[in-house]
């Protein structure tokens, strides 16, 4: 009752909950909920002990018995240096510190203490530690457990696991950083059995890798439960509705949240933090309640945060697919905390930045890292890819996603935003700039990758590619699609995507197949030219040069008679001119190329250059005045988002010192301020 | 407040020894970018796509690495070591201009230059060590402060600088005990360069000395050279944001900037200037007080040092 009459009185009309408000489901659940949990934890912030219990409840969604299960044990990527986490983490330098900086009282781990079967048989003995990726003995992130019986084909077990956990040192998105500690992959979690034809498997198998530095999560959906104890001082947000909150004799507090549909469930537990709520509204979308958590210092950024968390509501909402869940809690850590656990998405809980000093009245770090994170609740939170092996299939695609959402609210990038609070007000000049959210991640400068894109993360050739390609790179490819089949169509394909894969886990192949379905356009070439080969494209107008033609000079043929000797003269007024244009494709994306030459006298000329070829000389003579070839252009209509380099695309005739005197008076008055600022200390 | 106006206004007054040190600096400057500019003129001279685009933007700036991928970055090593080289030797000319010289003879100035540059340098090296000393204060208080909590801006963790606030009323007042230890050693730099032209003094060591105990008894002095520091500061950067307001595209777009760019680094080397008659200024008020004949006293040609 209150709902339509709040409606009427702000003049908008949401559309129907998918969930109640207690995170349940309204009608047949949204996914298969094949691994549910009833989650029970306390937390001693002061020991950095954690322990729970974990009620699972799994279906074998396959047509044979399983008697070994396999589980993640993340937290121990934070148990000692010879975790693959660790070593993979220790070749390659990042924003994330992560357990390179670790000191002897950092490192964490998690125990598994016991699983009973309904029936008090305790698995735990079973036991084994297994190292799928590398064969790495000193890593503890995957272990299996062996029933006394299988779980019968389209059947159900319930295991109660007991463990226990020391809180690493915040690094990777979890951990403790003073009065903060965030729980991701914090629980023992059951891998995935991927049952044909899901994601091109062919037989029944487990899809459970061990907790990699480049790699995020892969997981079932289900119910979540969860019953958080913590001392009565902590603010806690979680995954999900809050569905109660008891306070306990000894001074603790337990928070109970719920959610049904999703695939993982984090929390953040912290004392002095500030909460502020506000509602997402909007004509013919379910409404959402909206919870952000940010430090007390740093509340002016909540507003921020909560108006770019709508605005990605609303451009998904309205492009992808309706949020369905009822809340979402953003977390703007503190300061300390925000390159280490800032920026990562969880089923509808996601951590963004918090400043102190935010700009005003936008501020784009803080918007830009709120929308990617939200728009990761489409983007592989419900459209539930493989993180581990397809990490492109979130990352790029949120990418992408996260362009078209600041391009909608039309705000760039703007270096003079990382300059600290308490300067912006004298220096701000000086770097202010407007960059398109495009931009900011590019698909790298060489026509020809390492590696290919839909890849295990681990298993990039440079550990500097894995995040161009999984982001930059990704979303260019995908841009590359879009320019191929048009915007309105690549849009069409975007939402058939999220439609038909959403509560489900979708692979490369599923994708491209939902593009060509769409496009009506076998884009599965191009596709798996862009995604699993390593080519990439700069094509390039190499040369443009025009010169006279002088009269031709020899022995020429007079009225049909004997030739005669014409001497050599120079070019005659109102000749020919002949023009070259040398064009060069460096990379081999089979994408056609075409050129344009735009001549003296304002007529055009286009060109198509022959599929395959390396380079192409264009040849031109026309009479003087006009003919010259003023200038020549590749892709005239529109770039390629592939193309690495965008200025080799024309060559003018006429030179333009501008660009190259701007470029060199930069240098030198930058070369001019270091030499004064040394010239100041001698 | 009197010295520190005469020392402006000599360091603005001096042009010819500014446009000197002017052309310095434009040399070395365009050592570094030499290497540069073949490879800018080949890559965006006849890129019209590039036209009408500021630096910070992505078709210049984000075409940059592509562009250097074969090499012609900017030299920075060798012409840095070449301004270290004609700092020392210029700085020699301009004390003689700002101890009362009569006007400007090139010769001269190269002269003064030559006769002082050994010297110089080796004062500088000495007075290396009292920087070393200065610095203790600075970092002894900002590692007290860490241990009670409080934070500087040595101590902030780096986060701080984007998501927090860096500058609160801690960080300011210890910023300014950094920056007090930082003028006091700069003076007496100045000061110790001036002892040596004036009193023909050949024992750096003993110069150094003088200069750091002479500086040390005149704290007046050090706070209004600190001054005199963030004038040249707040002038350099208020023209900086002149020249970034510029619009940039076209070629005489950035010939004006790099116009109003020399207008800057003009500014700061008039400031430079000044700074060493404000040391000059502070010599000769100890000289007129008594008992200063220690100042005056000759260090005997054979003790060098």
């Amino acid at each position: 009752m209150l709902l339509p009459v709040l409606s009427l009185l702000i003049g908008v009309t949401p559309a129907p909950p998918r969930f109640d408000a207690g995170g349940r489901s309204i009608g047949p659940p949204l996914s298969e909920r094949t691994a549910s949990y009833v989650l029970e934890a306390r937390y001693d912030p002061a020991k950095r002990h954690l322990t729970g219990t974990a009620r699972l409840t799994w279906t074998n969604r396959s047509d044979v018995p399983q008697a070994t299960l396999w589980f993640h044990a993340y937290w121990n990527a934070f148990k000692a240096s010879d975790s693959t986490f660790a070593r993979e983490e220790s070749r390659a330098a990042g924003a994330r510190s992560g357990t390179s900086a670790y000191g002897k009282d950092d490192w964490g781990w998690t125990e598994l203490r016991s699983a009973r079967l309904p029936d008090g048989t305790d698995v735990r003995p079973t036991l084994r530690w297994e190292r799928p990726d590398d064969g790495n003995t000193g890593d503890q992130t995957v272990f299996t457990l062996t029933l006394p019986a299988p779980v019968p084909p389209h059947g159900q077990v319930t295991i109660d696991l007991g463990w226990e956990a020391r809180v690493p040192k915040l690094a990777a998105r979890t951990g403790v950083q003073g009065k903060y500690t965030i729980f991701g992959q914090w629980f023992p979690k059951i891998g995935v059995l991927e049952v044909p034809p899901q994601r091109g498997v062919l037989t029944p198998s487990w899809n459970c890798h061990q907790f990699h530095a480049t790699t995020e999560f892969y997981a079932d959906f289900g119910s979540y439960d969860a019953a958080l104890t913590v001392p009565r001082a902590m603010a806690v947000g979680a995954t999900g509705v809050r569905t109660g909150r008891i306070e306990n004799p000894d001074g603790t507090v337990t928070h109970r949240f719920h959610q049904d549909d999703v695939i993982d469930f984090a929390w953040v537990a912290w004392e002095g933090a500030v909460e502020v709520t506000d509602v997402f509204r909007s004509d013919g979308l379910p409404e959402v309640g909206l919870t952000v958590l940010v430090p007390a210092e740093a509340r002016r950024s909540a507003p921020q945060i909560l108006a770019a968390a709508k605005a990605a509501l609303e451009h998904a909402g309205r492009n992808w697919l309706p949020y369905p869940y009822p809340h979402l809690t953003l977390v703007g850590p503190p300061v300390g905390a925000n390159l280490e656990s800032g920026g990562m998405e969880y089923p509808t809980f996601v951590t963004a930045y918090a400043r102190t000093d935010p700009v005003e009245p936008r501020d784009v770090l803080l918007w830009e890292v709120t929308v990617h994170e939200v728009a990761h609740n489409w983007w592989q939170a419900m459209v539930a890819s493989n993180e581990f092996e397809e990490a492109w299939l979130d990352e790029g695609v949120t990418t992408w996603a996260t362009t078209q959402v600041m391009n909608g609210v039309g705000l760039g990038w703007d270096i003079a935003v990382f300059l600290p609070g308490g300067t912006r007000w004298l220096l701000d000049p000086l770097f202010r700039s407007n960059l398109p959210e495009a931009d900011v991640r590019p698909v790298g400068s060489v026509p020809r990758f390492a590696s290919s894109i839909a890849r295990p993360g681990w298993r990039f050739k440079l550990a500097g590619e894995v995040g161009r390609s999984t982001y930059g790179r990704s979303a260019g490819a995908l841009a590359t699609l879009q320019r191929e089949v048009g915007p309105e169509t690549f849009a069409r394909i975007m939402r058939t995507y999220a439609e038909r894969w959403a509560f489900r886990h979708p692979s490369t192949d599923d994708f491209l197949q939902v593009a060509s379905e769409v496009s009506g356009k076998d884009l599965r070439p191009l596709g798996n030219a862009l995604f699993r080969g390593t080519t990439g494209l700069d094509d390039a107008v190499a040369e443009l040069r025009c010169t006279p033609v002088p009269p031709v000079w020899g022995y020429l043929d007079a009225d049909g008679g004997t030739p005669t000797f014409q001497p050599r003269r120079g070019p005659a007024e109102g000749g020919n001119v002949r023009c070259e244009v040398l064009v060069e494709r460096r990379g081999d994306l089979p994408l056609p190329l075409e050129v344009q030459l735009t001549f003296e006298d304002g007529t055009k000329m286009r060109r198509e250059v022959p599929p395959g070829e390396t380079w192409t000389r264009i040849t031109t003579e026309r009479p003087l005045p006009g003919g010259r070839v003023t200038l020549a252009e590749v892709h005239p209509g529109s770039r390629p988002a592939m193309d690495t380099q965008q200025l080799n695309d024309a060559r003018s005739l006429k030179a333009t010192p501008g660009p190259a005197l701007t470029l060199i008076g930069w240098f030198v008055y930058s070369a001019q301020l270091l030499v004064a600022a040394v010239g100041s200390i001698l | 407040m009197s010295r520190l106006v005469d020392a402006i206004a000599v360091g603005f007054r001096e042009r010819r020894t500014v446009a000197l040190l002017l052309c310095a600096n434009l040399l070395v400057a365009a050592l570094m970018v030499a290497p540069t500019v073949p490879v800018l003129s080949n890559a965006y001279g006849h890129a019209p796509r590039a036209v009408g685009f500021p630096v910070i933007s992505t078709p210049l700036l984000g075409s940059l690495g592509p562009v250097f991928v074969n090499g012609g970055t900017p030299s920075v090593l060798a012409p840095l070591l070449l301004a270290v080289l004609l700092q020392f030797f210029l700085v020699g000319g301009v004390v003689w201009r700002v101890c009362g010289a009569g006007p400007f003879r090139l010769g001269a100035f190269l002269g003064q230059s030559g006769r002082l540059v050994g010297r110089n340098a080796r004062l500088y090296l000495w007075l290396l060590l009292f920087l070393l000393v200065a610095m203790l204060v600075p970092v002894g208080l900002a590692a007290l402060l860490h241990v009670l909590g409080l934070r500087t801006i040595l101590t902030l963790p780096g986060e701080a600088w984007m998501f927090g606030r860096p500058f609160g009323l801690v960080s300011v007042l210890h910023l300014v005990v950094l920056v007090l230890a930082l003028a006091l050693w700069r003076l007496s730099l100045d000061v110790g360069r001036v002892l040596l032209f004036r009193d023909d003094l050949r024992v750096t060591r003993a110069a150094a000395w003088r200069a750091v105990k002479l500086v040390l008894r005149a704290p007046r002095s050090v706070a209004l050279y600190a001054v005199l520091g963030g004038l040249a500061t707040l002038a350099v950067v208020l023209l900086a944001r002149g020249r970034a307001m510029l619009p940039e595209g076209n070629a005489g777009l950035a010939l004006l900037a790099l116009g109003v760019g020399q207008a800057l680094v003009w500014t700061r080397l008039a400031f430079q200037v000044a700074g060493t008659r404000f040391a000059a200024g502070l010599v000769e008020s100890a000289s007129a007080a008594a008992p200063v004949e220690h100042l005056t006293e000759p260090i005997p040609a054979s003790r060098t040092g």
